[in-house]
């Protein structure tokens, strides 16, 4: 009995047992996954990590007009924790400034909070002003177009048959056709349930809604469905239509997780809004995470993209910007708070990062433009270890970057290492492929990443 | 005994047997041998093992591939294993080799584990053909071996540097990828003494006589992908793509995609016939090149038309939240004149006033995109959408901007007047004067308040942005394609001014920088300046090159055009051949869905044929529409090889696309979920399924994904549910659906069989535009799952959601012969189907 016979005569047993495996494998790559949520936080625009986590300031009070200055808060007022410096709100911020906001979260809270865990990567060379250049190298590791996102490229190593194995919110999601990238926004969320109970009529939210057709009915339908996209395939010879009659047959599979996913969100209460003091750029990142957790939980995502934008400020630096990077904090520090609540703290990784930084002086309208210079934070967990409470690499007063020994990971301040590199996004990446184990797979491998080897995450 | 074992037994036989197979190398097929052992090993058993077939654990492996060579190793797209009874899948692994697949036939075990601790092993044919054509290749190049070229070799391999004469041109030059692939196919052919390859061992410095810095190792995948361009050339054929290699739409199937992608509709009863009185295909194409004629004038192309075009220029930011469009009327006195204190002055309430702001807002967001309908409509040069020394205005943004639209008196919004009798989706072209009396010098759609607006510039940003859009939009030109990336070092530039003097910025900033001087009258938000005689350049010293198009001193900006300079620029890009590949590639991939880059054979003549026709438009979509690409349905040869790879469409369905197939299929359905939502509801399905928002999302989704799946199948559900009884509701003769059968018709084996059958064909035709014979499998498919429905139906009747306003004591709704529910299942099955969400 040949294959094709045997398909007949299995059909005709009613073989109602026959599941079908939901992977469309262009490399060998068996999906069991059991990794980590990857969650990598895109500030999109460039953020001021002199703001942040490699601070400068002013010299005192005699230097607060200096028009060289790269911040406008005292360099005496630097926050420090463990091993790990952050940036006081700028002056206008300050309690009795004429900016001062007590709704706004701070850095302190966050560093004092999760200093352990984080590991911070100051001097990071972008090698750009390029928006778009600088989202690909800080979020593909290699500045040549068409370079997947370490999102997409994770879930397309090991989890590519999760039907939602790669979320995105926004900032860098090219995929390289690895796997599709899903967009399942907040405001998505109202029509989840019509989505995940599509048989449901009157109330999808309910389990006593009518319904349209009768679930055996139902099951019928989508059996013969199933059988005729497969003799479809079977006849078509074009590429193109080919190819996207099996990535629609494959999207249909696993569509019954989305239910497991719209009944945690509605379980689940959310961090409450309120707890946000208004701040709706917070909640809204914070919202992002909740659905990828949910989704993880669930078991079809591997990776998500969070996106918050706006950091792009050519004017009105401080007043623009410094608020939007507490949001940031906030919004991260909200999705680490929900992802404790659910025991999954420590099935997380998290990647804070941007397209570069920005410049070490104020323009003429108080704003600052885009510097090559920037940094990114990380955050590991039990599993996938990443050394917190660490800073490597280093910049000096204009914020410049010195070079870094590759063995020691130390500046070289004098310049005189002949063997110091400068620290790249694509060093990170190395180090991501390889936390992630997926370096030597084939997607890694056809999309490679060629540097020195640094042993940042400990 | 004889076979009588126990289950456990044969299960422990099957094993063992398996254990024998599993072999991790892959092996020559026998042909005799079946794709699993369990099946080949239960056919020689008795009748009561045979029995336990149902409940042994098999695996079904993907059906055997075949693929044209990409190179020495090529990825193939293995599909998927299916797996019966499994208790639990544990592991699915197969031995496919890592690196791609040689040429040649190789075998992939695939190995399945399930939780019971069993394995089940299948094996699947590849093979890969050593034949490659061109057309893929050229794709190649682009996407995976021209940007290393950019990165790494273009530093010294331009403009004649190189002794060994292998030079490249960079991206600023017309077809560069063309001449770009002629240079390295030219070099590929040169081969030394040993018979190697010359390229490759200058790449790897093999004889260490490469001059540069740059080398590549052996074993790096950058020299394997050089390495697979190198054998690619020598593999390749030219392919010229003709009809007759493939099989085609047939006339009705062709008629119907071409109206529902020009028009989103159903052809009419004359234009079926029309094409159908024909019989050749050059007789068939005739007549639809007559009937595309006729669709241009409907309004409904020129709202695709406009789709398309945002989904370049992203202007639609603006068509729901016109505010941000502010700060550019405050040279217009009336830039007020809808405002809510203003109208209910005049007596308008709130709502009213509402709707007329919102005209106002459309009137003033649409123009970039009603300037590119009116171009067209008017077969206008389409160059014209850069150089149109007007704007176009709807009745309410003219009132703002005071502006006289000749033939046509001035609007009257004077309450109590009939105000509403004006058409917002009415546009004229206008030229505007301002409150300073000054005529703004409009240049098509680089001049409008939408398109300064969605890419504003800044003190520091100079109009770059602008510029760089520009180019990407209209120039075929990424800007930042055109230096290589790597190695910058951006803490250590030269000069006051870097992007005048360091080289590394230099070389996309003197492209840049000229065209972003042509803004220089038009300040960061989009207001008209006059005519700025202190751009950078004229400051001591210069701070950036002065406005010009390819920074030549015979491209610079005329001192006399000064105070045009934007329309100076339409007219440069309007002159430059890149104008008319970016227009191409725009149209047929918003048509297509393809990226046809990698067919140079077609691209050029479509390029040829826009210009011969003075920048038609209508004549390029006439041609791309009429073409094997738009028209093929599937090859005519059953071996699967690269030279058929890029023809035929698979468009997934935008969702306005969907929306409105829904209703031109369903005869003006709309789909609405419970909660009220659309497919056009932004706050939901708009984007879910999807869509663009133009402002965050701005590119579309072109896969399905499972969301995407979920949103089907409910529309799967409830349209068949409100559909199929409402048809039913009608006389037989005018029934869109069931036009064959009534309730009453249920299967005989004889004439009442027929007539369904005969209404499922028609199915698949009205619904699916798919012709079948009555006779085809797919009827028969489709009649199965109609009798077993009626079987399997045990209510007293249909489902109250699908009775909408019939009576409960209606036959439709009591359906006593279970034909409505089985109808609906039909319905359902054939709204699940790729032919539905896909063009």
């Amino acid at each position: 009995m040949n294959r094709r016979d045997f398909i007949k005569f299995a059909s005709s047993l009613s073989l109602a047992a026959t599941s079908g495996v939901t992977s469309s494998q262009l490399f060998a790559a068996a999906d069991n996954y059991t990794g980590p949520l990857w969650i990598m936080v895109n500030a999109e625009g460039g953020w001021d990590v002199t703001s942040l986590c490699d601070p400068k300031g002013y010299n005192g009070p005699a230097d607060v007009n200096n028009p060289a200055r790269l911040n406008n808060y005292d360099k005496a007022k630097i926050g420090r924790i463990g091993n790990l410096s952050y940036a006081p709100p700028p002056d206008q911020f300050q309690p009795g400034g004429l900016l001062y906001n007590p709704n706004l979260f701070s850095a302190k809270t966050f560093f004092e909070k999760y200093y352990q865990d984080i590991l911070v990567l100051n001097g990071i060379d972008s090698q750009t002003n390029s928006h778009d250049n600088g989202q690909l190298y800080n979020f593909a590791g290699r500045l040549l177009a068409g370079y997947p996102s370490f999102s997409a490229l994770v879930s397309g190593s090991l989890a590519s048959s999760r039907p939602l194995s790669f979320l995105t919110n926004g900032g860098y999601s090219a995929s390289a056709d690895l796997i599709t990238p899903v967009r399942m926004t907040s405001s998505g969320l109202r029509a989840l349930y019509e989505i995940a109970y599509p048989n449901r009529s009157s109330n999808p939210k309910s389990s006593s809604s009518q319904v349209y057709l009768p679930n055996d009915v139902e099951a019928l339908i989508k059996a013969t469905s199933l059988q005729r996209q497969e003799a479809l395939l079977n006849k078509q010879y074009l590429f193109r239509i080919r190819n996207a009659m099996e990535k629609f047959r494959l999207s249909g599979a696993e569509t019954v997780k989305l239910q497991g996913l719209a009944e945690d969100l509605e379980m689940r209460s959310p961090i409450p809004k309120a707890s946000f003091n208004g701040r709706s750029n917070a909640d809204r990142l914070y919202q992002q995470g909740r659905i990828a957790l949910a989704t993880y939980q669930q078991g079809v995502t591997a990776s998500v993209n969070i996106h918050i934008g706006g950091f792009d400020t050519h004017a009105k630096h401080d007043e623009m910007h410094y608020p939007l990077l507490m949001d940031l904090l906030q919004g991260v520090d909200a999705i680490l708070e929900e992802a404790t609540l659910r025991g999954l703290r420590d099935r997380v990784v998290v990647v804070m990062a941007s397209d570069f930084g920005r410049t070490n002086h104020f323009n003429k309208e108080n704003g600052k433009d885009h510097w090559p210079i920037g940094s990114a934070l990380f955050i590991g967990n039990s599993i996938q270890r990443i050394q917190g409470n660490r800073v490597i690499g280093e910049t000096d007063d204009s914020h410049q970057a010195y070079p870094l020994d590759p063995v020691t990971l130390q500046a070289d301040r004098t310049n005189t290492n002949p063997s110091a590199i400068k620290l790249t996004p694509a060093h990170f990446h190395l180090a991501l492929r390889n936390l992630a184990g997926i370096e030597n797979l084939g997607p890694a491998t056809a999309y490679p990443i060629a540097t020195e080897r640094l042993n940042l995450f400990g | 005994m004889g076979l009588l074992v126990s289950f456990q037994q044969t299960i422990l036989v099957m094993l063992l047997v398996l254990l024998c197979i599993s072999c991790s190398e892959p092996r020559q097929k026998n042909s005799s041998e079946s794709s699993s052992t369990f099946v080949a090993e239960s056919s020689v058993l008795d009748n009561r093992i045979q029995q336990n077939v149902n409940q042994i654990f098999e695996v079904i492996p993907p059906p055997d591939q075949q693929q044209t060579a990409t190179g020495p190793f090529t990825f193939v797209n293995l599909g998927q294993p299916t797996v019966v009874n499994a208790i639990g899948v544990t592991e699915v692994s197969n031995d496919a080799p890592v690196n791609g697949f040689p040429i040649g036939e190789t075998l992939v075990t695939w190995s399945v584990n399930d939780a019971a601790g069993n394995t089940a092993n299948a094996i699947q044919a590849v093979i890969v053909s050593a034949q490659v054509a061109c057309s893929t290749s050229a794709l190649f190049f682009q996407q995976r071996v021209w940007p290393l070229i950019n990165n790494i070799c273009m530093e010294c391999h331009v403009k004649d540097q190189v002794s060994s004469g292998l030079n490249f041109v960079d991206a600023t030059v017309p077809d560069f990828l063309d001449q770009n692939y002629i240079a390295m196919r030219n070099s590929a052919v040169l081969l030394d003494n040993n018979n190697e390859s010359v390229f490759l061992n200058k790449i790897s410095n093999k004889y260490n006589d490469h001059g540069g810095d740059s080398v590549l190792a052996v074993s790096s995948i950058d020299y394997q992908i050089f390495s697979s361009m190198i054998d690619r050339f020598g593999l390749c054929e030219q392919i010229n793509i003709s009809p007759s290699d493939f099989k085609l739409l047939s006339a009705t199937q062709q008629l119907r995609k071409t109206t529902l992608a020009l028009t989103a509709r159903l052809p009419t009863v004359n234009e079926l016939a029309t094409v159908n009185s024909v019989t050749s295909q050059p007789q068939v194409e005739e007549q639809m090149v007559a009937i595309i004629e006729n669709l241009f004038a409907e309004k409904a192309f020129y709202n695709r038309l406009k789709e398309i075009y945002n989904d370049l220029i992203l202007t639609d930011a603006f068509k729901d939240n016109a505010a941000g469009l502010g700060l550019p009327l405050n040279d217009f006195d009336n830039r007020n004149y809808f405002g809510t204190t203003e109208l209910m002055q005049q007596g308008y309430n709130g709502t009213d006033s509402n709707l007329l702001r919102q005209f106002a807002s459309y009137g003033i967001s649409q123009a970039p995109l009603e300037l590119v309908a009116y171009v067209v409509k008017n077969n206008l040069p389409f160059t014209e959408i850069l150089t149109a020394d007007y704007v176009m205005v709807n009745p309410y943004s003219a009132t703002i901007f005071n502006a006289q639209v000749v033939g046509q008196s001035n609007f009257n919004f004077t309450y109590g007047a009939n105000w509403l009798f004006y058409d917002y989706e009415q546009f004229f072209p206008v030229k505007l004067i301002d409150n300073k009396n000054r005529s703004i010098p409009h240049a098509g759609i680089l001049t409008t308040i939408p398109f300064l607006s969605r890419y504003p510039s800044s003190s520091t940003s100079l109009n770059r942005k602008r510029a760089r859009y520009v180019f990407e939009y209209f120039l075929d030109t990424d800007i930042e394609g055109l230096a290589s990336r790597g190695g910058l070092d951006l803490s250590n530039v030269i000069g006051t001014f870097p992007t005048l003097q360091d080289p590394q910025c230099k070389e996309c900033h003197d492209v840049l920088d000229p065209v972003a001087g042509l803004f220089k009258n038009w300040n960061v938000n989009g207001r008209f300046l006059g005519n700025n005689l202190n751009w950078l350049h004229t400051r001591q010293p210069p701070e950036m090159l002065p406005p010009g198009f390819n920074n030549s001193l015979a491209d610079a900006l005329p001192e006399s055009t000064s105070g045009t300079a934007l329309r100076w620029l339409g007219i440069k890009i309007s002159n430059d051949n890149r104008f008319v590949s970016s227009t191409v590639k725009t149209i047929f991939e918003g048509f297509t869905g393809i990226d046809l880059v990698n067919d140079p054979i077609y691209f050029q003549s479509l390029k040829t044929l826009f210009i011969t026709s003075n920048f038609n438009l209508k004549v390029l979509i006439k041609d791309i529409i009429t073409s094997p690409y738009f028209i093929a349905d599937n090859s005519l040869t059953q071996d699967l090889t690269g030279h058929f790879s890029d023809v035929g469409t698979a468009m997934l369905l935008t969702p306005e696309q969907l929306d409105r197939k829904i209703n031109a299929v369903f005869h003006g359905a709309k789909w609405v979920s419970p909660s009220k939502r659309n497919l056009l509801s932004s706050d939901s399905y708009l984007t879910l399924y999807g869509g663009i928002d133009s402002i965050a999302i701005t590119k579309r989704t072109t896969q399905p994904t499972s969301i995407i799946s979920g949103i089907q199948s409910r529309i799967a559900n409830q349209l068949s549910c409100e559909l199929v009884p409402l048809d039913f509701k009608q006389f037989i003769s005018q029934r869109h659906l069931f036009p064959y059968v009534q309730l009453t018709t249920v299967p005989d084996g004889s004439i009442n069989t027929a007539r369904i059958k005969q209404n499922i064909q028609h199915l698949f035709s009205h619904i699916l535009g798919r012709e079948l014979l009555v006779s085809d499998l797919e009827v028969d498919r489709a009649y199965n799952l109609f009798a077993a429905v009626m079987d399997m139906v045990n209510e007293s009747s249909i489902a109250q959601e699908c009775q909408g306003d019939l009576l409960s004591t209606d036959p439709i709704v009591i359906d006593s012969t279970h034909t409505v529910r089985a109808w609906t299942a039909v319905v359902n099955y054939m709204l699940r189907d790729f032919y539905f969400f896909y063009e």
